[in-house]
């Protein structure tokens, strides 16, 4: 792949990383751009624009914006992407050492059965405050990191980043307890990806 | 604000992952006290390629690129021509930047030591073209002495900074051989340094 192909290709999983820790509506796609690709084309700009203004939004109504060091391995999944997009697809799929894990870079994401909303209910139906917690949090927010395997299932669940262990350990409980999702496709092949995901806890 | 310009004859948007961490935008200054033969940039002494920016004109160019850097952990690479030359505006520069982009400067660091002193406190980290450590090489090559080369590395290690300094040391066809490289990276080691990018010049 091209460089400019790839450094468009990171900059989408930036801008995906950054939306979902705000919890801004965005979705991968392929960008309309005719040519040789220098990295970024106006879809690509007009999307960064549309996260910066969401993100001002939500400062001049006070809350709390996730941004500095977000995407601190866009580096080291750069080179990671680029050889797992020459490699052939088998070779892919069968590996199962975590440097293989495609960072988002798939034709088609993993999705949640029944979407983002059903995500996000199902999420709300199982997530409990931490009791000890509940004196000292009121709103905070956890991020996780984790695979979706090419049979759905979810392996390797990372904490990005939390406010507190009760809260990490709750979250990760929480998405160990989630069905199957639908894997995300290379090629119309399913193919391990890794996911990130925002998890809020609100004291009601 | 002191109102200082500099002039610019590149910028550079979204290189991953060449000049440091995360995405990074390269600025190139005019001007170089050096004559490289193999001189990859020859137009930084051509004027009519410059554009002579304050660093607030500067900041509004780059600024495009601002949630990418906060959320990959990049930033800023100055290069040129001779970057350092230009420390006033860079020390301006930092003044009214975010304090999380991180700043990198691609530089020959042959310039009075006045440059590298205001440049040690306002710099995450430093790509020294080294060339060779040889005095007569490095003076065949560069047309210029070697002296302010040693004396700047000295101060460089003399702060400990040797962790923040990249030495690239390039095999120069007709001007040193793999075993003089070497030489020059056993030296190098020797005042405390530990990361070399030691490659081979090719005539474009």
């Amino acid at each position: 792949m091209k460089y400019g192909k790839k450094v468009c290709q990171s900059l989408k999983v930036v801008r995906k990383q950054i939306a979902d820790a705000n919890e801004i509506p965005y979705e991968i796609t392929e960008c309309p751009h005719q040519g040789d690709c220098p990295g970024t084309c106006p879809k690509c700009e007009s999307e960064l624009r549309y996260i910066e203004n969401q993100l001002n939004i939500r400062r001049a109504v006070g809350k709390a914006i996730s941004l500095v060091g977000l995407s601190l391995s866009i580096s080291s999944a750069f080179a990671t992407n680029g050889e797992a997009m020459t490699i052939p697809q088998d070779s892919i799929t069968n590996q199962t050492d975590k440097e293989d894990v495609l960072m988002g870079i798939v034709e088609q994401q993993p999705a949640f059965r029944g979407g983002e909303t059903a995500l996000m209910e199902f999420i709300k139906n199982n997530l409990r405050f931490p009791e000890e917690l509940q004196e000292t949090y009121r709103q905070e927010r956890v991020i996780l990191s984790f695979n979706i395997e090419k049979d759905g299932s979810i392996t390797d669940i990372e904490v990005m980043r939390s406010p507190h262990d009760a809260m990490s350990n709750e979250a990760i409980r929480v998405v160990k307890l989630m069905p199957k999702w639908q894997p995300g496709k290379l090629r119309g092949k399913a193919t391990r990806t890794k996911y990130v995901l925002p998890i809020s806890f609100r004291l009601k | 604000m002191i109102d200082i310009q500099a002039p610019i004859f590149g910028i550079s948007r979204l290189r991953i992952p060449i000049d440091g961490e995360g995405v990074t935008t390269l600025v190139t200054f005019s001007h170089c006290p050096l004559k490289c033969i193999y001189c990859l940039n020859p137009q930084c002494e051509e004027e009519q390629y410059a554009q002579h920016l304050t660093p607030q004109e500067l900041l509004d160019k780059v600024m495009v690129d601002n949630l990418y850097f906060l959320a990959t952990g990049g930033g800023i690479c100055f290069g040129g021509g001779e970057p350092c030359l230009q420390s006033r505006f860079i020390e301006e520069f930092r003044k009214i930047i975010d304090p999380n982009w991180k700043l990198t400067i691609e530089t020959s660091i042959s310039v009075p030591e006045e440059h590298i002193l205001r440049l040690i406190p306002i710099m995450d980290q430093w790509i020294i073209d080294v060339k060779d450590m040889h005095p007569d090489i490095y003076l065949n090559y560069t047309k210029r002495p070697i002296d302010p080369l040693l004396h700047n590395l000295q101060i460089l290690a003399d702060q400990g900074l040797q962790d923040r300094c990249t030495l690239r040391i390039p095999l120069i066809p007709e001007y040193n051989t793999p075993e003089l490289q070497t030489e020059s990276q056993k030296i190098l080691e020797e005042k405390g340094f530990k990361h070399f990018d030691v490659f081979k010049y090719k005539r474009l």
